[in-house]
């Protein structure tokens, strides 16, 4: 193997802010205080030369990454005989776009923190996520295989749940955090299952090698299967419908973390999957379907359910799906250059509107005095159109989010009672067989024991 | 203590293990404000003692006229300001008042839709002050000054359609963006409201019987008058006037903070004080409102004093010098005087304030005063300015025994002279002082002492909602009170008031007023006296005035 320079840019570009990461860990693991400005220098500057390696690694492939892609093979990272896994990247235009975007943001928002979160408890554990979500965004950017893919994939998920449970001393911030991971791990389901029917399709899984293999006819069935599969696992990350209800929840983190996650990055890791998959997706018109219907729904839920929110991050939220669910349409229709140029304008923007959010008031004042307005509108042209019944019914159903949390609570709690039947079921036939079990009676015993110490008083 | 036996001190210790443990904090508690009131009332004591003597600090009690006058609000924050001008320019002489000024109106400025009203929520008022451009000004309505919103401010970004083709056009938010963060000092000066200001003027005399909204446009002269004598009276300057007097309001300005108004003058009830100062400048430069003033009411102001409006902004010590174009020639150079004076003292000041922040310990001079315009005007920075945190004692008296002692930015100061008296004039005062200057240390002392239920815990998860507060994340209570990244500074006691009159007029004062009785009687604030002659120093406890012992709270202190 050979070691190019464009290799070790790349490679760079991923393990400068990884070893960070875990220099930053170790550090953390020391025991004694660690001054903010040592933590702030260790991420930003990271993130710095990562910038840095990515540029460089674009400028010295500059003639192979503008004419389709220039994959970077770097061994096998599993092997068993006959068969071996790859790990490999890939420089194209989009890769090295969302490359740079994302770079660049994380550094913008990692300065904004570094005096945001001034004398906050937590701060060196802030700088750990997003350094981990650095690293997982630059997989998911430069990765060549659905492997690495993946890796950057699942990194993005937990980073985002535990940012958003940064505030772990109070209950609801777990909690939405916890439903956040819920809807990825869920939805990652299906990014799984299709890495592991793709490698049955087209026996491996890097796309350089993968994706001319399927020019060829292939069963329908298959290809348009696999792709439905990787356009569930978009669906968590993007918020598309019925998986919204985590998102504006998951406002809960610092408001520069909403801003990276919900704003910039995380959100868009879903059109950039399908936008990396789009020669398989080409292949598969009834996933290409479901991506313009899934998009074109979700963006009128999102504009609907947008205008009857009353605090500032659930309207951004829902302004950030709504433009999320016009990429999936783009997308979908196979207007790549289109959606590419979206996600880079919006990402910037939402992460711009998210940091100033807690301004809004005072802007909207300003807007006021120039526009001359009194009051603030409320559900939009529908207002003026509809009489007042039907207004009335339509902002009811805006407010309560189109009753889709009631729903998945409904869906959710019959699924989880009727596990927690057959639990029961199993519970009293193992009893009856073996009479009352070992866990429950210890069980029971600590609780009695535990319950006396606090009773002693612990003050 | 020292001389306590072992088995002494084990009955005391097993004493103290029985007592209950609310009253074992409530002592630490009172332990914790009497440190501090000893500590204070030692330095007002030495101080007194040094300008007896006559050494030590400066002191302008001898007849000679002063160069120039300058009255402020009775902020904490102004006491640093005042003391570092007083240092850099011995012929300077401070004042403070509510930054009101006494004129209580609605005002509208150019630019702006509605009038707001500009004086203690206590107060309504009844009059209505506009802005205008001055004659021969230009003819639009000063939207200049407003700053219009641009991208990433719009509404039109969060609906569908619009949004999508504002999102296409996205990238360009990159650049103001990054200058936001990285470079804010920077960003703030291309900024599109710190360009010339145009002239403007108050339109401030009532010309007719006109009301809008139920308020009178502008005031009437015998109005006028009453506002000017109500002001300058109580304070003792009327026999001294210098030649210029600047009256000068405060305010504040940060970026990405829902609390703004917290920092703003509170005697405006969050609003600026600038267009206060300048009305009464205004006010009291008028001919007719001086011949009134010595016709009706006997206050004689020379004819050479002018009055100067201006606005301190308490962030990023900007201060604004409003009307100058007015100014007569010969006052020209006293101006320009005390402009040196007042800008080398806000360098002092960002320097004293620097020591606070972290990230400005150690800057002097120029580089100082850049690291507070910076943290005014960065969009990441919780904490602005310190605001009212810290804030401890209220001293209610003449400036001549205060003058030179360094209070750390920790009192709010009144000016009252004892001699000035006639009628209730301490009784007025003290009515708007003590419930203004209170309220503001419970502000701080309950958003301190229970961040969870008074104040508004720490400001990061803060999500404007409903337009009229902030909740945490997603959906939670409405959370009052102050963030913690503004209090976190803050000592919590409850206030000292330090009012220089005898225990017999205190006594009188509280007795005609019950409010500020039940204040002072149910221990919600300390109030300590020194007498204006004799220099002693009395502490209200336990009801009553007790002398204090000053060698007896050395001891104890040491």
């Amino acid at each position: 193997m050979n070691f190019t320079p464009t290799m070790v840019f790349g490679v760079a570009v991923l393990a400068i802010p990884a070893a960070a990461f875990v220099l930053l860990a170790a550090l953390t693991a020391l025991p004694g205080r660690r001054e903010e400005r040592t933590v702030v220098r260790l991420a930003t500057g990271a993130l710095w030369l990562s910038l840095l390696a990515s540029v460089a690694t674009v400028v010295s492939a500059w003639e192979p990454l503008t004419h389709g892609g220039l994959s970077v093979p770097l061994g096998a990272w599993f092997s068993v005989p006959g068969y071996s896994l790859q790990s490999v990247l890939l420089l194209d235009l989009p890769g090295a776009v969302f490359m740079m975007l994302t770079t660049s943001l994380i550094i913008l928002v990692s300065v904004y923190s570094g005096r945001y979160l001034h004398r906050e408890p937590g701060f060196a554990r802030f700088f750990l996520l997003l350094l981990l979500f650095a690293v997982g965004m630059l997989a998911i950017a430069a990765g060549g295989s659905l492997d690495i893919v993946f890796g950057g994939w699942e990194l993005v998920g937990l980073s985002s749940a535990l940012l958003i449970a940064f505030f772990h001393r109070r209950e609801a911030p777990v909690r939405h955090g916890l439903r956040a991971f819920a809807v990825y791990r869920a939805c990652d389901v299906g990014f799984l299952a299709g890495v592991v029917l793709f490698h049955e399709l087209v026996h491996t899984s890097v796309f350089a090698e993968a994706f001319p293999q399927l020019s060829v006819e292939r069963s329908p069935l298959a290809v348009n299967g696999i792709a439905l599969l990787f356009v569930v696992a978009a669906m968590g990350k993007s918020a598309m419908l019925p998986f919204t209800g985590w998102l504006p929840r998951a406002m809960e983190g610092p408001t520069p973390s909403s801003a990276i996650f919900y704003g910039a990055l995380s959100i868009h890791a879903g059109p950039f999957l399908l936008l990396r998959l789009a020669p398989l997706l080409e292949a598969a018109p009834v996933a290409r379907a479901v991506i313009v219907g899934t998009g074109a729904i979700t963006a009128l839920h999102a504009t609907t359910v947008g205008r009857a929110q009353t605090d500032i991050k659930s309207k951004l939220a829902y302004a950030s799906v709504a433009q999320v669910s016009l990429i999936w349409v783009e997308l979908g229709l196979g207007l790549h250059t289109l959606a590419l140029v979206h996600i880079v304008g919006h990402a910037t923007l939402r992460t711009w509107e998210l940091l100033r959010a807690p301004s809004y008031l005072r802007d909207w004042r300003l807007r006021q005095e120039v526009q001359r307005q009194h009051t603030y509108a409320g559900v939009g042209p529908a207002r003026s159109r509809f009489p007042l019944a039907v207004r009335d019914a339509l902002y009811r159903v805006t407010l309560e989010r189109w009753y889709l949390d009631e729903l998945a609570t409904a869906v959710v709690s019959r699924v989880a009672s009727a596990l927690r039947a057959l639990d029961h079921l199993d519970r009293k036939a193992s009893t009856l067989l073996d009479g009352p079990s070992i866990d429950r009676a210890s069980a029971e015993q600590a609780r009695v024991v535990g319950d006396e110490e606090v009773n002693r008083g612990v003050s | 203590m020292a001389a306590f036996t072992v088995a002494q001190i084990v009955d005391l210790w097993d004493a103290w293990d029985g007592i209950p443990e609310v009253s074992r904090l409530q002592w630490f508690h009172l332990a914790y404000e009497r440190h501090y009131q000893e500590q204070v009332l030692n330095e007002v004591e030495d101080h007194l003692a040094s300008l007896e003597g006559g050494s030590g600090t400066v002191n302008r009690t001898d007849r000679s006229r002063a160069l120039a006058q300058v009255v402020c609000c009775i902020d904490d924050r102004e006491e640093s300001l005042r003391r570092h001008l007083e240092a850099v320019d011995a012929d300077v002489e401070t004042y403070a008042a509510a930054g009101f000024f006494g004129v209580a109106m609605a005002y509208q400025g150019l630019g702006q839709r509605e009038a707001f009203p500009l004086c203690p929520p206590v107060v309504t008022p009844r009059h209505k002050v506009r802005e205008g451009l001055a004659a021969g000004g230009r003819g639009s309505r000063g939207l200049a000054s407003v700053r219009v919103p641009s991208l990433g401010r719009a509404k039109s970004s969060h609906t569908l359609v619009r949004g999508a083709l504002v999102a296409l056009a996205g990238a360009a938010a990159l650049a103001p963006m990054s200058a936001g963060v990285l470079a804010p000092r920077w960003r703030a000066r291309w900024s599109p409201t710190r360009g010339p200001r145009e002239v403007t003027r108050l339109a401030l005399l009532r010309t007719s019987d006109e009301q809008e909204d139920g308020l009178a446009l502008g005031f009437s002269h015998e109005e006028m008058a009453d506002i000017v004598r109500g002001l300058l009276a109580p304070m003792g300057i009327v026999p001294r006037l210098a030649k210029l007097v600047l009256i000068l309001g405060h305010s504040s300005h940060s970026e990405n903070n829902p609390q703004a108004a917290a920092y703003n003058c509170g005697a405006c009830a969050g609003g600026h004080g600038g267009p206060n100062a300048r009305a009464f400048a205004q006010m009291a430069n008028a001919p007719e409102v001086r011949v009134l003033l010595l016709e009706q009411h006997g206050v004689r102001i020379p004819d050479d004093t002018w009055f100067v409006g201006g606005n301190h902004d308490t962030a990023d010590e900007e201060i604004v010098l409003s009307d100058l174009d007015l100014l007569p020639e010969t006052h020209r150079e006293p101006l320009a005087r005390l402009v040196a004076s007042l800008d080398q003292a806000r360098i002092r000041d960002a320097e004293e304030r620097c020591r606070t922040f972290a990230t400005g310990v150690g800057k002097k001079g120029i580089a100082a005063l850049r690291h507070v315009q910076a943290r005014a005007e960065d969009l990441a920075q919780p904490r602005p300015e310190l605001g009212h945190a810290r804030s401890a004692v209220c001293v209610v008296g003449r400036r001549s025994w205060t003058r030179g002692l360094d209070l750390d930015r920790r009192a709010f100061l009144v000016s009252y002279d004892p001699s000035a008296e006639e009628g209730d004039l301490l009784l007025r005062l003290l009515s708007a002082v003590i419930p203004v200057c209170s309220d503001i240390s419970f502000d701080y002392y309950f958003s301190f002492v229970d961040p969870q239920r008074y104040g508004a815990g720490s400001k990061l998860p803060h999500n404007l909602t409903g337009m009229l507060g902030v909740m945490d994340g997603h959906a939670s209570d409405l959370r009052t009170g102050l963030p913690w990244q503004a209090v976190e500074a803050h000592e919590p006691m409850r206030l000292l008031f330090l009012v220089e009159t005898t225990p017999a007029a205190m006594m009188a004062t509280m007795d005609r007023n019950p409010a500020i009785a039940q204040v002072v009687q149910n221990e919600w604030v300390h109030l300590a006296l020194v007498h204006p002659t004799e220099r002693t120093i009395h502490v209200f406890r336990h009801g009553r005035f007790e002398r204090r012992a000053p060698a007896l709270a050395r001891a104890v202190a040491s």
